[in-house]
């Protein structure tokens, strides 16, 4: 970045109140120490601690799309985890930022780590399934509003879950068309996907597009605008 | 390095402005229109699209579409120990040619609070550029709109009747047509029934298309339409500007404006990794979107002479409303998923900042129909597998109560947006208001339709809402930039003339959504077409010295341009 589009980054992004932030975090961190203090340096290192991280992004994307007679999250792991981590998250939400990526990475430990100071008598990662599922429940409810937690776990779980959800239901692992390919069979591979768990058709087959451009040949078309909009 | 030619005009973006300016100005000069994107140039077939178009169009538009710019077009490298290298070669970024970027990211910063998150802006970058997306929901401004043009800048002579002819225009060349109710699918149909009832008015979406099948693609992923229909400046008047004998150049970045005696006398664009020059007698323009032509210019240093250039970032936040409908039958059909749209509405039924745009089902492959927040594990799945017959709306907030900023230079441009309050980390109070008037009015109306649920839970507690709210748009950016080299009547407080044209630098036009003096209530492609139209005519008759065919639209009533006026030398136009 050129010196004069840092500094005029430096004028207009206060940094104050996102320090303020991680301050807070540290600042139960330390509150941590004291009662626990192998979760304490657990949930703060000088580098996000992306082993855990991942682990509580796939715990969250067992959690959002569980297993049950179809597959769900776990059964295309590791992969859709790290795929949803690196690709969903760092690239499509974060746009690259690594700065941002450290500090969601840091969000999912803290969410790991903090339960122990919230009621529970353990780690995120170390709790059952249920308890699992109550600690995000509590989470999307906002009930760490008081705590000054919420912002941190809600920002882990909203973009954890947002991102598993929209992994999964964009058929993970046959997401990605097959290059230059004019007609795609996602289906192919015989899988339950998320797209056949919810009735997608999928791309439009040649035979399909045959179909459509005899059914639509001459529809009625009024040229311009829908005048009977006043407000225009 | 070498001199390739000298043109008359030297368009620099050819999408929504620049592409239709190139068109509209091709016969009467010679034009060399640069684009940062590739460039599909096989010959448009409506309906049935092109075998190049085809391939291309099924690079990305199965699945999820990766935002990330296609930058990089190989996968990036492990980082921080987590190994990227499942994403395979079948993804989009890889498919896509080194020196193609097809898409482009901008990083955007909306939260102050939080400076060290951010989201992306994308756009397209490809000849046709935004036209390729966002005419397919073409929506006139509002009538308030026009007011606010003049007050924010005092611009003149941009009002509604001055503009007209060239939206008329615009929407001829295009295509542009009513979704007419009877081609609406039925849950676009139920919805207007249910609105209508709790007094809000619907009304037919209008798009450009041409031989649609129908598909359900529409504005899936933002690519090139599979079959041409989607009647973009690449299928109109780009190959109407090529064959008046226009040069288009793809996968072209503009680096440097070349300027002599104040005036803009070409420009310096890398091609393939050489730099090449081109030379205008009469004309620089450019037209690369109102993040790409400030950049361009804050590259060239024109800030330090304007320091407007790049201010003024308006933009349309947007949050999504999805709903679970009774009934399975709505996935059978394919569709044209925006059917119609209408405005929030306040307690006295009066319009408020907010439009709803009100796709049907989603009976195609969209990857919209994972809902962005709420329920999760076995319930939301339940609600996926059992419940298939979907429904959702797509809300923008028109005139947030905040503007941006575009700073850095070409390599690396960034996008200050501060939508997010610093101390309560919600989006600005307008905004939020808005939104969430919004939002419990569609998640009623959906009610109404039978929908057992509605995402986000409009029901929640608010604080909840908001903060799901909040978090969307402050993850997904703000649509539709525009207002960053302003057209006003003072160079303290704007960018352009009434004309379009530099108030600081001869011989230089900006021609696309940079110009827009303030928010418009609408996708901003229909009124960067016709400022495109207009520009064209100004083009053609005070900088070229021609004149319009007998059947072109009065001469809009501007302020006096110095250029009318025959003073050239203040006028920015060397004539």
């Amino acid at each position: 970045m050129h010196r004069e589009g840092l500094l005029e980054m430096e004028r207009e992004l206060s940094r104050r109140n996102f320090f303020s932030l991680v301050a807070k975090g540290l600042g139960v961190t330390a509150a941590l120490a004291g009662i626990a203090p192998n979760a304490a340096a657990a949930i703060r290192t000088r580098r996000p601690d992306t082993a855990t991280a991942l682990k509580v992004y796939s715990a969250i994307g067992n959690l959002t799309v569980p297993v049950d007679q179809d597959p769900g999250w776990a059964t295309f792991d590791p992969g859709i985890s790290r795929y949803g981590f690196s690709t969903i998250i760092f690239q499509v939400f974060l746009g690259n930022n690594n700065i941002a990526f450290d500090a969601f990475q840091d969000c999912l430990v803290y969410m790991d780590g903090v339960p122990i100071t919230l009621g529970y008598n353990t780690n995120f990662l170390n709790m059952g399934l249920y308890q699992q599922e109550q600690y995000l429940t509590d989470i999307l409810s906002g009930n760490y509003n008081q705590d000054g937690w919420q912002a941190i776990l809600s920002l882990a779980v909203n973009a954890s879950v947002v991102s598993a959800k929209t992994l999964f239901y964009s058929n993970y692992p046959n997401h990605l068309a097959t290059p230059n390919s004019e007609f795609q069979n996602p289906f192919a591979s015989g899988l339950v996907t998320g797209w056949v768990q919810m009735g997608l058709k999928g791309p439009v087959s040649a035979a399909e597009e045959t179909a459509l451009r005899t059914k639509y040949t001459g529809i009625q078309e009024l040229p311009g605008i829908d005048t009977t909009n006043p407000y225009i | 390095m070498a001199t390739v030619a000298t043109y008359d005009v030297i368009i620099c973006g050819a999408g929504s402005g620049g592409g239709f300016l190139a068109g509209e100005i091709a016969p009467y000069c010679s034009v060399l229109l640069l684009d940062h994107g590739p460039y599909f140039s096989e010959t448009p077939n409506p309906g049935k699209g092109t075998p190049q178009r085809r391939v291309f169009s099924t690079q990305i538009n199965l699945g999820m579409y990766w935002g990330d710019g296609s930058t990089a077009p190989t996968p990036p490298a492990a980082f921080n120990g987590v190994d990227n290298s499942n994403e395979g070669s079948g993804s989009p970024r890889a498919s896509a040619t080194a020196n193609s970027p097809i898409f482009t990211a901008y990083p955007m910063y909306m939260d102050p609070s939080n400076p060290a998150l951010n989201t992306m802006q994308r756009e397209p970058r490809l000849v046709g550029g935004g036209s390729q997306i966002n005419v397919g929901a073409w929506v006139r401004p509002r009538l308030v709109d026009w007011d606010g043009f003049t007050q924010e800048t005092g611009v003149q002579g941009w009002t509604k009747a001055a503009f007209e002819p060239y939206f008329q225009k615009a929407e001829k060349i295009v295509n542009v047509h009513r979704d007419v109710r009877e081609n609406w699918n039925i849950a676009a149909v139920l919805y207007e029934q249910a609105a209508k009832k709790m007094g809000i008015p619907v009304f037919e979406e209008s798009s450009n298309r041409k031989g649609c099948i129908f598909c359900g693609h529409r504005l899936n992923a933002g690519m090139p339409c599979k079959y041409d229909s989607l009647q973009s400046t690449l299928m109109t008047q780009v190959p109407k500007a090529v064959a008046n004998g226009a040069t288009v150049v793809g996968n072209a970045e503009v680096v440097q404006i070349l300027m002599s005696n104040n005036k803009a006398t070409g420009v310096m664009y890398s091609l393939n990794g050489q730099m090449v020059q081109a030379n205008a007698n009469k004309l620089v323009v450019l037209s690369s979107g109102a993040i790409g032509t400030p950049v361009i210019m804050r590259t060239n240093g024109m800030h330090l002479t304007n320091p407007n250039i790049g201010q003024y970032l308006r933009a349309h936040p947007g949050i999504p409303i999805d709903a679970i409908l009774p009934g399975t039958n709505w996935n059978t059909d394919r569709g044209y998923q925006w059917n119609a749209y209408h405005y929030g509405m306040d307690e006295n039924g009066d319009p408020i900042d907010t439009l709803v745009h009100v796709p049907a089902g989603f009976p195609a492959n969209t990857p919209w129909v994972a809902s962005v927040v709420g329920t999760f594990g076995y319930p939301y799945k339940n609600v996926m597998r059992q419940y298939r017959q979907r429904a959702g709306a797509f809300i923008f907030e028109l005139k947030p109560a905040i503007y941006g900023r575009v700073v850095g230079d070409i390599n690396n441009p960034i996008i200050y947006y501060p939508i997010a309050d610093q101390n309560t980390g919600y989006l600005e109070s307008k905004t939020l208001n808005d939104f969430l008037l919004s939002a419990r009015q569609v998640a009623a109306v959906y009610k109404s339709m039978g929908a057992y649920t509605t995402y986000p839970t409009m029901d929640q507690p608010e604080f909840i809402v908001k903060q799901t709210l909040s978090q969307f748009v402050t993850s997904s950016g703000a649509l539709h930039p525009q207002g960053t080299c302003r057209a006003g009547s003072d160079p303290k407080t704007s960018v352009v003339d009434a004309n379009c044209m530099s108030h600081d630098f001869g011989n230089l036009m900006c021609c696309d959504a940079s110009v827009i003096p303030n928010h418009i209530s609408s996708n901003p492609n229909s009124m960067i077409m016709a400022i495109a139209a207009r520009a064209a005519d100004f083009v053609i008759t005070q900088v070229l010295g021609k004149t319009l065919p007998a059947d072109t639209p009065p001469a809009p009533e501007t302020e006096p341009s110095p250029a009318i006026a025959g003073a050239a030398a203040t006028s920015g136009v060397a004539v």
